[in-house]
């Protein structure tokens, strides 16, 4: 008891430090990445969901089957073909990005993707048959059609935002990968914290562990009351 | 348990120095784990390891005055090189001290291990022989990593590191890295101790013991065929 006292006390003292120096650039870091990347996710992921559950085709299973694999897509799997992509003189080296964090917000999206498309397409799917039919008498594009049926399952949908932003915010194996964890640049919570516990420093790397929950507490919270104010009208 | 530092696991040398001694023992099984040398000394000292192979002169001191060492011996030696992307071995000469002090006025990239490593302890020391402070340049780029991903990260971003001769043989070939023309000298040696943590069971002495006593006999043959260089590490004393 009395070692993981002490851990939470360092731990304590190092959140009360204030946000200075390493901690300030590592959470500013780890914020625009994740909202970008659950940004471009959600972008891609709701649309591609919304026709998935919407539309009758054949394969529409087989599509299921992958996208739903891909929601389970390990991370370090992610990471190691996107370095190969990225690798100079891979098919993308060209752009330069490996280790930097456009190559961290590529990974992250990559991750998080099926997710918004697979939580979309299956809030759409549940949709009651008489609504479908409903929508599918409408003389609507196919853009508004599927406008109209994210806000009948808004809630649903809601939750895919929120599931892609966790897969985002917790994910470490990709991001140290092709990130590779540089102070000041590629540095984010989760990296800093295995990087920490790498090196016995306990008390910080359970200190950025806090904030790290604390983010994902904040923005699950926005979603919720976004949720429920609209479920609500 | 075994704990040693990165480079050695990183160079593929430690994983082949106890596939050989259980080839020789069977029934024994060695597990190896490769942290940072600040880090392996750390699981000694809470017990979590058996035997250490460290390469952090300043740190094994410490250990050692604690008088938490069953015994210690310097048994295996290899260099630091500096390496980097390719042509600056032309612009680039003179000792170790040197070759920094233009890195730093030409503003170079540079890359450091940043872990606590003996690796990232020898290159403070050099940076402090040399005169300069690099922490917080814009150049100088910290990974906290192990050997194997900083040499991957100081190829694509073009920068100099200091690596361990042998991690940096076991990826050259991969890589488009190159090392730099540093002179020679005794400043450049990286000794590895094998030291047995005071308590550990009569196996892990006996590994230990093999290793400080075998390594001249083994270490030829290995150099050959990991490496296909004869004398990258060699035995101490």
């Amino acid at each position: 008891m009395g070692f993981l006292l002490e851990v939470f006390r360092d731990a304590l003292s190092a959140l009360s430090g204030g946000l200075g120096g390493d901690l300030g650039s590592v959470v500013w870091l780890t914020s625009w990445i994740a909202f970008v990347a659950t940004g471009i996710s959600v972008l891609i992921g709701v649309p591609l969901g919304t026709t998935l559950g919407l539309s009758e085709f054949r394969g529409k299973r087989a599509t299921t089957v992958l996208v739903n694999t891909g929601m389970g897509l390990p991370p370090v799997l992610a990471g190691l073909v996107l370095l190969l992509l990225l690798w100079r003189g891979g098919p993308f080296g060209a752009w330069g990005i490996l280790f930097t964090p456009a190559a961290m917000v590529l990974a992250q999206a990559m991750l998080a993707i099926p997710i918004a498309v697979g939580l979309t397409a299956s809030a759409i799917s549940g949709l009651p048959l008489a609504a479908k039919e409903q929508l599918a008498a409408f003389q609507l594009s196919p853009w508004n059609r599927g406008a109209v049926a994210v806000r009948e399952v808004w809630p649903a949908v809601g939750g895919a935002v929120a599931a892609a932003f966790g897969r985002v915010i917790s994910e470490v194996g990709a991001v140290l990968i092709v990130g590779g964890n540089i102070r000041g640049e590629t540095r984010v919570l989760t990296t800093a914290i295995v990087q920490e516990t790498r090196q016995a420093q306990f008390g910080q790397a359970l200190a950025f562990g806090f904030v790290l929950l604390g983010m994902a507490l904040v923005v699950n919270a926005g979603i919720t009351w976004l949720q429920f104010k609209d479920a609500a009208r | 348990m075994v704990a040693a530092g990165t480079t050695l696991v990183d160079s593929g040398l430690m994983d082949a120095l106890a596939d050989q001694y259980e080839s020789a023992n069977p029934g024994v099984e060695v597990s190896v784990v490769g942290e940072a040398s600040a880090q392996v000394l750390e699981l000694g000292r809470r017990g979590a390891a058996d035997v250490l192979v460290t390469h952090a002169p300043a740190l094994e001191e410490l250990f050692l005055a604690d008088g938490l060492a069953e015994f210690s011996e310097i048994a295996i030696t290899s260099d630091f090189v500096l390496v980097g992307p390719p042509g600056l071995e032309d612009r680039l000469t003179g000792t170790i001290e040197e070759v920094l002090i233009e890195i730093a006025a030409a503003g170079l990239q540079f890359v450091s291990r940043a872990d606590g490593s003996g690796t990232n302890e020898r290159e403070i020391l050099f940076w402090e022989a040399a005169g300069i402070d690099p922490s917080g340049e814009p150049w100088y780029r910290e990974t906290g990593q192990g050997m194997g991903l900083t040499l991957l990260v100081a190829d694509q971003r073009s920068a100099v590191t200091l690596s361990e001769r042998g991690s940096f043989v076991a990826v050259a070939d991969r890589l488009g890295l190159a090392p730099l023309d540093v002179s020679p000298s005794a400043d450049l040696a990286n000794p590895y101790r094998v030291t047995l943590v005071v308590g550990s069971s009569d196996a892990a002495s006996d590994f230990a013991r093999w290793l400080i006593d075998q390594a001249p006999n083994v270490l030829p043959d290995l150099n050959r065929a990991l490496f296909g260089e004869d004398d990258l590490y060699r035995a101490a004393g």
